[in-house]
């Protein structure tokens, strides 16, 4: 199927009433979750888990996709609004967006980065329809060795690019890593590291450890650094001057470019995404010495950078059942519980799963502008909402989301120690990104591992034979160096 | 390009942190059965990253040796313990009671994180706990 078949099918699939419904309810909650800071898109994809269970996979998995890329949108809100983003990927957005804001221009930033984020979305979308079934036939051609070496890279990168020093982000993707190997044993032995408890019997659940570490975790590290009621810039006027429209289009282009080529890398992040995007219009932008002091080109780089990069991040996801960062881990895991299994026979198999999905994010990108620009009052509002009504009201749908489960409280207690450990990793300054990774890539990569080690004989050697498997393991050797030498 | 060493005394910290969960790892992986590389037994991956942890822990603990301390920022303790006791209150108040009782309690445990009048707090744990009751207990039918 070629990409504009596939595109048409997923097409007249995604507009089907509740389809179409179930994107619009993921990309204004993500939005929401983008404008509030406190949980981001991580947690809230986890804690609808249990809310999808009743859905179709498409329509699920729509909807958890729109959150993802709809947060990218809100982000730019609060950032802009009150220099404080609800996602990490608006901290290079707050740089130029809330310098704007001070100067009485927050309407027009606002309407910019709904534009150039709209803009990114469409475009990368296009790109994502080309290169997922290219990724596809590449995995097709997979064996155990590939996929294990596939899942080390994937690991190897996100402590590579991590945000913490290389020793911290070792360690925490050593310690998920780990904690991902609790339960079923792949090889038909009985549960590990179960400790009888019936409920780790199946290992830890992925939104438990979303929701303690991203949920609670994170909020107590806010609020324990709290410092007094941000300056709130007031909105204005959203609607931007033909100038400044004709200024964002080049940085736009580019930084889509760059944010789509980090979306497709293991460990490539909406926020890395956003930097990378920042730094080459410091460097190659008509009016570069404005940049990160209050220019609408910032805005717009910064913007259209972080959207694409979160659309792109699907292409490693959908087609090789590689998790690029946190939220495509929770995505993974959501695909399980539908029983839909990530890779490249998820395009043989499911096309119109696939197609759906890729075909959502078309939609998704109108519904998110027609949200952002017309409503951008409504979300600027939102940011009223006092603390002390909105961190219990989070802290309640996490217990209860926790609870809901499998109705146990164990599930309960465990979001607790996985809060503590998510306060500490903070505190201590791990990067919670290769802890997640490893968490989820550990049951697959040990499965993998072991049977490539089987197939091998146990000659390690035998593992990097054919030449895919040499390019991939030596990738990972690059990734080790780059953060050996960070 | 290299980064700043880690000088904070977080670091020492940090470096025992992941070094104490390491050993425990390691020691919980002893019982598995390790295997053989053309046998792997499901102990193999688990021993790996309890040493991968084991090592990073090490070699930030020495990093931090050879760097002096800087101060490390405050924290505020209430919004920390009310934050994540908030978890412990539903586990306990679903087990004896019940769900709406269980979600009142979470979300005024969480409210105690903010030095609140204790007029608001009575009015904000219930309140938003019954919101939380309506979404769980009634729309998803959790009991």
């Amino acid at each position: 199927m070629s990409a504009l078949e596939g595109l048409w099918l997923g097409l007249g699939l995604v507009l089907q009433p509740s389809t179409a419904a179930l994107c619009f309810a993921g990309v204004a909650l993500g939005t929401l979750v983008g404008v509030l800071p406190g949980i981001g898109p991580v947690a809230t994809v986890a804690l609808l888990l249990p809310a999808t269970f009743q859905l179709d996979p498409a329509g699920a998995l729509v909807m958890l996709a729109g959150i993802y890329y709809g947060a990218q949108y809100g982000s730019s809100t609060a950032a802009i609004l009150v220099n404080l983003p609800g996602e990490a990927s608006g901290v290079v957005t707050a740089l130029d967006g809330h310098a704007m804001a001070r100067r009485g221009r927050a309407g027009p930033a606002i309407a910019i980065a709904a534009l150039s984020s709209f803009v990114a979305g469409i475009l990368a979308t296009l790109a994502i329809a080309w290169l997922a079934p290219l990724f596809v036939r590449i995995g097709l051609a997979f064996g155990p060795q590939h996929f294990a070496l596939l899942l080390l890279l994937g690991l190897s990168a996100s402590i590579a690019l991590s945000s913490a020093m290389p020793g911290r982000a070792l360690g925490a993707a050593a310690i998920g890593t780990f904690l991902g190997l609790v339960g079923t044993d792949s090889g038909g032995g009985p549960p590990r590291l179960a400790f009888g408890v019936w409920e780790l019997a199946d290992g830890i659940g992925f939104a438990i450890v979303a929701m303690g570490v991203y949920g609670l975790g994170e909020i107590a590290d806010t609020l324990s650094r709290h410092g007094g009621a941000p300056w709130r810039a007031p909105l204005g006027r959203v609607r931007p001057h033909r100038k400044e429209l004709i200024a964002c289009a080049p940085p736009t282009l580019r930084a889509t470019f760059v944010g789509a080529a980090i979306g497709l890398l293991p460990g490539g992040s909406t926020v890395l995404a956003s930097f990378a995007a920042f730094a080459v219009e410091r460097r190659v932008g008509r009016r570069r010495a404005r940049i990160g002091k209050g220019a609408v080109e910032g805005v717009a780089a910064s913007e259209a950078a972080n959207n694409a990069a979160a659309q792109t991040s699907f292409v490693p996801l959908l087609s090789l059942g590689l998790p690029g960062n946190a939220v495509m881990a929770v995505m993974i895991g959501a695909m399980m519980l539908q029983g839909v299994v990530p890779g490249p026979l998820l395009a043989q198999d499911r096309p119109e799963l696939f197609w759906t999905i890729i075909a959502s994010m078309l939609l998704g990108n109108v519904m998110l502008l027609a949200l952002n620009l017309p409503l951008a009052g409504l979300w600027a509002r939102i940011l009223n909402i006092p603390d002390a009504w909105l961190f219990p009201a989070i802290l309640t749908i996490c217990a209860a989301g926790a609870y809901s489960l499998q109705r146990s409280t164990v599930d309960v207690l465990l979001l607790f120690v996985f809060g503590v450990l998510g306060f500490a990793l903070r505190r201590l300054r791990f990067d919670p990104t290769p802890f997640f990774v490893g968490f989820v890539v550990a049951p697959m990569l040990d499965d993998n591992l072991r049977r490539a080690l089987v197939f091998a004989n146990g000659d390690v050697a035998a593992i990097f034979a054919d030449p895919g498997a040499a390019t991939l393991g030596a990738a990972v050797l690059l990734f080790a160096v780059v953060a050996a030498r960070r | 390009m290299s980064n700043p060493p880690d000088d904070s005394s977080s670091d020492l910290h940090a470096g025992l942190f992941i070094l104490a969960l390491g050993l425990v790892g390691a020691a919980l992986a002893t019982g598995l059965p390790i295997g053989t590389l053309a046998r792997p037994g499901g102990g193999l991956l688990p021993m790996i990253a309890a040493i991968a942890a084991i090592l990073a822990g090490a070699a930030i603990v020495i990093a931090r040796a050879r760097h002096v301390a800087a101060k490390t920022d405050t924290i505020a303790r209430r919004p920390i313990v009310a934050t994540l006791a908030s978890a412990l209150v539903f586990a306990a108040a679903v087990n004896f009671a019940d769900l709406a009782a269980a979600c009142i309690g979470a979300a005024t445990c969480g409210a105690l994180a903010f030095r609140l009048a204790w007029q608001r707090l009575v009015l904000i744990g219930p309140i938003v706990g019954l919101l939380g009751y309506a979404v769980f207990g009634v729309a998803f039918a959790v009991r």
